[in-house]
């Protein structure tokens, strides 16, 4: 597999369209998630995923080795979908202080996570949190960097993400206040 | 959270199948557009080279046969003048006359690389002139202009000394004033015909006829025999 992937690599460095086709098949699938996680539209996630394969096939230069072709596509990925977000749809930041009380609440937000459905997430969550909550969470980004991101400020980003954590409780103790009262009808 | 996030990663789309071919569209109109654009600036580069270079030996061969030119015409005028006055004075040259401008132009020409030959810097400075830039190329040949402008003086006076050689006196030579004396000799001693030519005359011979016998009617009237017999 690592081979393949050199060999793709090192062949789409020659601008060889056939290793090109094989990495769009090896990792579309995944960059459309990725995409659709922020945009939560298949047509315009892929329109983001295609000017992010042109991208990462014109600037592969850029790209040291195979190893990091995944994380560096990923990025461009990201980095196109905010943009796009933020070109298409208006979106202010209130901005807030980060308190203790904030934080109680993303501890009990860990005990739903084996319950979440992530559709859920990216098709009920409000897109302010959506943005910071899946840098923070599936990006694994600090605050410093989604701050940087999103030009807004540190703090901004830390209550943004309690506030998402919140809402996902609040939204999975309503869906479960609603079975139950289906369940007792 | 790290469940969520492994879920995430799991998590994987179908793409739909146009997407590849739009993509593969897009990067090839990219390749086109980059391809001709380099084309396109290096046939230019190449052209624009060519008309430089071309446009500087143009200049350069044309400012060179202008000179040539205007010497060529400076020098067949004068010897044309020169010419022209040989054959208003004789007929007999006309013929001769008629050969003489190619012979001319040929003479000239090879006094015009005579001259190109006495002064070797200057074909030295032609050469350099080839490897120069052209603000030097355009000094140099004024500079050109100058040396050559000025040995035409010297081109002229060696064309007369070729045309018309100086006549060398003659001096009589102690024989020839011998000779003379001789002559005139001989001239007072024998008698001379109107024409200056001696004729020996014998003593015997005279205007009239000299016959022997003349007889008229059968009588012998006069017999030179009988006369010196008696």
């Amino acid at each position: 597999m690592k081979q393949d992937l050199q060999q793709m690599f090192s062949k789409a460095k020659k601008y060889d369209r056939l290793a090109q086709k094989s990495l769009f098949e090896l990792f579309s699938g995944k960059m459309l998630s990725v995409a659709n996680s922020y945009i939560n539209n298949r047509d315009d996630a892929e329109d983001v995923l295609m000017n992010a394969f042109y991208k990462a096939f014109t600037k592969i230069d850029d790209c040291r080795n195979y190893e990091s072709f995944q994380f560096w596509l990923r990025k461009i990925v990201v980095n196109d979908a905010i943009s796009f977000i933020r070109t298409n749809k208006h979106i202010l930041y209130a901005e807030t202080e980060f308190t203790d009380s904030i934080a109680e609440q993303i501890d009990e937000v860990d005990e739903l996570s084996k319950d979440i459905d992530l559709d859920v997430i990216f098709r009920e969550m409000p897109i302010g949190y959506k943005l910071v909550f899946n840098l923070s969470v599936f990006e694994e980004r600090k605050h410093q960097e989604i701050a940087e991101i999103l030009n807004i400020t540190e703090g901004t980003s830390k209550s943004q993400l309690s506030k998402a954590k919140k809402w996902l409780k609040d939204y999975f103790n309503q869906q479960n206040t609603i079975q139950n009262a289906e369940s007792e009808i | 959270m790290q469940n969520l996030k492994s879920k995430y990663d799991q998590k994987k789309m179908r793409v739909s199948d146009g997407l590849w071919d739009r993509l593969e569209d897009k990067l090839d109109q990219a390749g086109k557009e980059e391809k001709p654009k380099i084309i396109w600036w290096k046939y230019a580069a190449v052209i624009l080279l060519m008309i430089g270079l071309s446009g500087s030996f143009w200049m350069l061969n044309h400012k060179s046969d202008m000179n040539e030119n205007q010497e060529f015409v400076n020098q067949t005028e004068s010897e044309n003048q020169n010419f022209d006055s040989n054959v208003i004075e004789t007929s007999e040259n006309n013929e001769v006359g008629k050969v003489n401008p190619i012979n001319n132009n040929s003479e000239a020409d090879n006094q015009r690389l005579a001259v190109e030959n006495v002064n070797p810097s200057t074909s030295e400075s032609i050469n350099k002139e080839n490897q120069t830039t052209n603000q030097v190329f355009e000094k140099e040949i004024t500079i050109k202009k100058d040396e050559i402008s000025i040995p035409q003086p010297e081109e002229k006076l060696a064309q007369n000394e070729i045309q018309k050689p100086k006549e060398r006196t003659k001096y009589i030579t102690s024989s020839d004033l011998l000779f003379g004396v001789e002559m005139d000799r001989a001239k007072t001693e024998t008698p001379k015909s109107a024409m200056g030519i001696n004729i020996s005359k014998s003593k015997n011979d005279s205007d009239f006829p000299n016959p022997k016998r003349i007889k008229l009617f059968g009588i012998t009237l006069y017999d030179k025999d009988s006369i010196t017999n008696k």
